[in-house]
């Protein structure tokens, strides 16, 4: 049995059941998920995340688009996690969305420590281009523990944060995650490494839907999915770097 | 010395240990550079 067909994912767009959802309709199917198209839709997604981003990034006066950016993201993730047929459409409007906000985020955390963007967008591709080195060759694989582990600690962070944000409805909220005290650096740097984590949990959920030929607009729906994880841990690692910074 | 340079250091040692893994991993499938042969009679 293939060893990937069990699979647990932390990533909440690559569920178990994904794949098996999908192939249902899609026996006999001429076009198939490949790796190539995933690395091509994600070099796409991408670039169209950089261009969104370099006009709130640029114009100060834009930054209202990232509250338009947000609100439209966060409804074409809803649309592609539940209708992942037409992931071709929402997964360029989630790109452009988010980019509009992380060029918004971007600009008042350079604006506080002059060169953490750049610095934050290096930290990044260097941990996605050694995570992916590291699985290609086999160093780092994704066994049913990992899964595992990776899916608890993403969980337990996602509970974290979530009962910091019903907090600050009451004006207070879980010191560590805004602390840049040793023990707030240490909560952030921990979280990198579960975000980093995540992506060979993407790379896993690629190679798997190219083994079984799921259909090829999957190839979007796992592009979405590693966006979703590069969006996390390029926020999380320009929030440790404002920590370091602000201990100066 | 920055303290943000420290952060590269992972990325720079997972790198360098999957360049390693991935020069060594194949190494036994490789043909070796000397066979030597049983040579059975009258062959």
């Amino acid at each position: 049995m293939n060893r990937h067909l069990t699979m647990r994912t932390a990533n909440p767009a690559l569920q178990s059941d994904t794949f098996k959802k999908s192939m249902t309709g899609s026996v006999g199917s001429s076009e198939s998920m490949t790796i190539n198209g995933v690395v091509n839709k994600t070099g796409l997604a991408l670039l169209l995340l950089v261009i969104s981003a370099s006009v709130t990034w640029s114009d100060p006066t834009l930054s209202g688009l990232a509250i338009l950016g947000f609100v439209v993201g966060l409804v074409a993730a809803i649309v592609t996690i539940f209708k992942p047929t037409i992931a071709s459409i929402t997964v360029p409007v989630y790109a452009i969305s988010q980019g509009l906000v992380l060029g918004a985020i971007s600009r008042i955390f350079e604006m506080q420590y002059p060169g953490i963007a750049v610095q934050a967008i290096f930290l990044t591709f260097g941990t996605l281009g050694s995570l992916l080195l590291a699985y290609m060759s086999g160093l780092i694989k994704a066994t049913e523990n990992f899964k595992l582990g990776v899916f608890a600690a993403t969980g337990a962070i996602g509970v974290l944060y979530l009962i910091n944000f019903v907090m600050s409805f009451f004006g207070t909220g879980i010191g560590v995650i805004h602390s840049s005290s040793p023990m707030g650096i240490l909560f952030s740097l921990g979280v990198v490494v579960i975000a980093a984590l995540n992506l060979v949990l993407d790379f896993d959920f690629i190679e798997e839907g190219a083994e079984i030929g799921a259909p090829k607009y999957m190839e979007w729906y796992a592009t979405f999915g590693l966006l979703v994880t590069l969006i996390w841990l390029y926020i999380e690692i320009l929030r440790l770097l404002s920590k370091l910074n602000s201990r100066r | 010395m920055d303290i943000e340079l420290l952060l590269w250091l992972p990325i720079i040692l997972l790198t360098f240990a999957s360049i390693v893994r991935m020069l060594t991993k194949n190494k036994d499938n490789q043909k070796p550079w000397i066979r030597i042969e049983e040579i059975k009679e009258n062959e």
